[in-house]
């Protein structure tokens, strides 16, 4: 089985070297994204992506 | 998505109710709408733009946005409340159908005619139906409106994604289609006012004086920096209009100055031309006098030739004297002497042979007539040949001339040819524009310089007060809070930058294998296509050396044609991907691939002959499903004989053109596949029908 770190990407290298809670942060911030992405009045996200700034680094 | 069928209600020349089923079949996946120009092509194309997407996906070719209801049904509708435009969509996506209705009353588009009804019936396909509650972001997610001008497109408008200004669009579309723009959004959405800008807000409330000070100075930094970013791209659009009208300039003025060397060439040839008229006339004049004067002698051969015969026999019969004078015979009798030094004895046989040649020499007179005689002869003689070398040289150089006038003739008329199918405008008018342009370009390049030098002052000093305020320890623990909180919104934001330019950078090779595999079943010469790295789309070839060897990789200048298939490609390209996105490593989870349509309007319009069969070939392949708009000048020859030879044609519809008069360049009646029909009706209010024909 080849090692797992050389198949990666280099996007996902970049991803894997940051730091644990940038992460978790981007982790979240993608997925309230993603859950928004067609609409055209994203009134909340801002909110939401605050929120998990104070959730995660506390 | 696959689209299924469309109906058409009073939606701008489709007066009453028209329909379009749309092939479905994987295997016969094309339906071909044959519409001659100004029967409703563009009309048709925006139907559907305007059922998904309502006023905002109308194409910019669109005369009069706001009037979306056939003109004279809202001209006669009594009830303005009961009088509607609708289009209905019936299309399934994944594990789902879905019937779209969008409508617009005469009464709202009065109002405001961006404001429409949407209803979406889903029926999943474990039999649950339902009405979707918001149906404009339902279909926003099954197809987002970013993409939609790459799937449903004018192809004679396409050829801009292959000019290198308009790289940045590529790269759009690349994150559109391939769902990169999730990151680009989660990017701006943490530089965000209400997210960054209250987490330092929060952390300016805390923090010493000196702190806040930065702080504050690094806020009007980021606005300064906003600022200039969007000056740069106001910029960089003016930019890119210019060099667009420098273009049209040069090619203007590059037609013109063609007509001035043309011009300059005709006058130079008529000159040309007049004084070889001269010469030709001095030519034939000399020909003639030639003949006048001299031309008996070509014919005197025979009787110069008699002329001899005669003398030499009757001088050998003895009956014309010799050539020995009888003067001369006297006094060598006289002297007793002869010049061979004999003695010329009187009864000697020396003296009397001399006086036997007494006999033949006649009398000096005779004599002299018989040697003029001679001599005339002789003359005769080398006039004959003088006469005929004369005459054949100044034939020759007559000819010459004739030849030469010949090709001046045909030069001129290819000259007349040529300006006469131009337009004659103002060269110093063009050269002004010209000059204008390329100062304001000039300008503006100074000014790209001086936005980018100072972005650069300002990031610089951005990032110098970033490690400042970190530097700056905070007393109190909700400051060094609001500072970590930060710290992690710009680490973030440098990560999802670094990632988004990676990734769109990985996606660059597999699009470049796709895009060559494309390119190649249309375009069979040694070229290939290519998306360099600052994505600009180009065709690309080797140069030979003069060994014979390959040598180093160049451009290849394209034609707006050329332009029209590296875009389709490019499109097609990213179809492909999109269909194949699961597949695809991202940090981005849950991608899934997607099919797509493709509808497109004359797809064949900037296409010379020589590229025709090569699109058409390949275009079934485009897409799982093909929608192609086309007139009857683009569909003839080759476009016909492959998409026949294809066998991919499922459906097929022309449209009927009722109005005034015949659009100009259409036809009245048109031969499709096999059948002859009428496509343009007089009649009083215009209207276009949708009619079915076998496929």
């Amino acid at each position: 089985m080849p090692d797992k770190k050389t198949t990666l990407t280099r996007s996902q290298q970049e991803f894997t070297k940051a730091r644990d809670e940038i992460k978790d942060l981007i982790r979240n911030v993608l997925k309230e994204e993603r859950d928004v992405m067609h609409l055209r009045r994203r009134a909340d996200i801002h909110q939401k992506i605050l929120d998990h700034v104070k959730r995660i680094i506390k | 998505m696959k689209l299924e069928k469309l109906i058409i209600e009073n939606f701008r020349q489709f007066r009453g109710r028209q329909e379009i089923l749309f092939s479905t079949l994987d295997d016969k996946n094309v339906t071909l709408v044959h519409a001659e120009n100004g029967f409703g092509k563009t009309a048709l194309l925006n139907a559907l733009l305007w059922g998904f997407y309502g006023h905002e996906g109308l194409t910019a070719d669109l005369a009069i946005k706001e009037s979306i209801i056939h003109e004279g049904f809202a001209a006669r509708a009594k009830d303005p409340a009961r009088a509607a435009a609708t289009v209905t969509i019936l299309f399934h996506h994944e594990d789902a159908k879905y019937t779209l209705t969008r409508t617009l009353g005469l009464e709202q588009q009065q109002l405001d005619h961006k404001k429409t009804d949407l209803t979406l019936e889903v029926q999943r396909n474990d039999g649950q139906t339902f009405t979707e509650r918001v149906p404009q972001q339902k279909i926003q997610a099954l197809m987002p409106s970013g993409i939609s001008n790459l799937l449903f497109f004018n192809g004679e408008r396409i050829d801009h994604l292959a000019m290198e200004e308009n790289a940045s669009q590529i790269t759009d579309a690349i994150r559109q289609m391939l769902g990169l723009t999730l990151i680009q959004a989660a990017i701006e959405d943490l530089q965000h006012q209400n997210v960054r800008g209250k987490i330092r807000s929060e952390l300016r409330d805390r923090a010493s004086d000196e702190k806040a000070a930065k702080i504050d100075e690094q806020a009007s930094v980021d606005d300064q920096i906003v600022e200039c970013a969007k000056r740069k791209e106001t910029t960089q659009k003016n930019l890119s209009a210019t060099d667009v009208e420098l273009d049209t300039i040069n090619a203007k003025l590059k037609a013109n100055q063609e007509a001035h060397q043309l011009q300059a060439k005709r006058q130079l040839l008529e000159k040309q031309r007049d004084g070889l008229n001269e010469r030709l006339q001095t030519v034939t004049k000399h020909l003639t006098q030639l003949v006048a004067d001299d031309g008996y002698a070509l014919f005197a051969d025979d009787l110069v030739n008699r002329g001899r015969e005669i003398v030499a026999k009757l001088r050998s019969e003895g009956k014309i004297p010799a050539r020995v004078l009888n003067s001369f015979l006297h006094e060598l009798l006289d002297k007793h002497h002869c010049i061979c030094t004999r003695h010329l004895d009187d009864g000697s046989a020396e003296r009397k042979a001399v006086e036997e040649l007494m006999t033949f020499a006649g009398d000096q007179h005779f004599n002299n007539a018989v040697g003029a005689l001679d001599n005339a002869i002789g003359v005769i003689e080398g006039l004959v040949q003088h006469t005929r070398d004369s005459l054949q040289e100044t034939n020759r150089e007559r000819l010459k001339i004739r030849d030469e006038l010949t090709a001046i003739g045909e030069e001129l008329e290819t000259i007349h040819q040529k300006l006469g199918g131009k337009v004659d405008e103002e060269v110093a008018k063009l050269e002004e524009t010209r000059e204008k342009l390329r100062l304001r370009q000039r300008e503006l390049i100074a000014e790209q310089a001086r936005i980018e030098q100072k972005l650069e002052e300002l990031n610089t000093r951005r990032e110098e007060l970033r490690e400042e305020i970190q530097r700056i320890t905070d007393s109190e623990a909700d400051a060094q809070r609001a500072q970590r909180r930060l710290d992690a919104v710009e680490e973030s934001v440098k990560v999802l930058e670094r990632i988004l330019k990676q990734e769109t950078e990985e996606l660059r090779p597999l699009l470049n294998d796709e895009i060559n595999s494309h390119f190649k079943k249309i375009i069979d010469r040694a070229y290939w296509a290519e998306l360099s790295e600052d994505f600009v789309l180009s065709i690309r070839k080797n140069v030979m050396l003069e060994s014979g060897d390959e040598g180093p990789t160049t451009d290849v200048a394209q034609s707006t044609g050329q332009r029209q298939i590296t875009s389709l490609v490019f499109i097609a390209s990213l179809v492909a991907l999109a269909r194949q996105r699961g597949k695809i490593p991202t940090i981005l989870r849950g991608l899934s691939g997607a099919e797509y349509p493709m509808v497109m309007d004359s797809p064949f319009g900037q296409l010379s002959t020589r590229f025709r069969s090569g699109v058409a070939r390949w275009i079934p392949n485009l897409a799982p499903q093909v929608i192609i708009l086309v007139s009857h000048t683009q569909f003839e020859g080759p476009v016909a004989d492959e998409l026949k030879k294809s066998k991919k044609v499922g459906k097929r519809y022309y449209l009927a053109y009722h109005g005034r008069e015949l659009p100009k360049a259409a036809e009245q009646e048109l031969q499709i596949n096999k059948a002859r029909v009428q496509v343009y009706f007089e009649a009083k209010e215009e209207h276009t029908q949708i009619c079915e024909l076998d496929a």
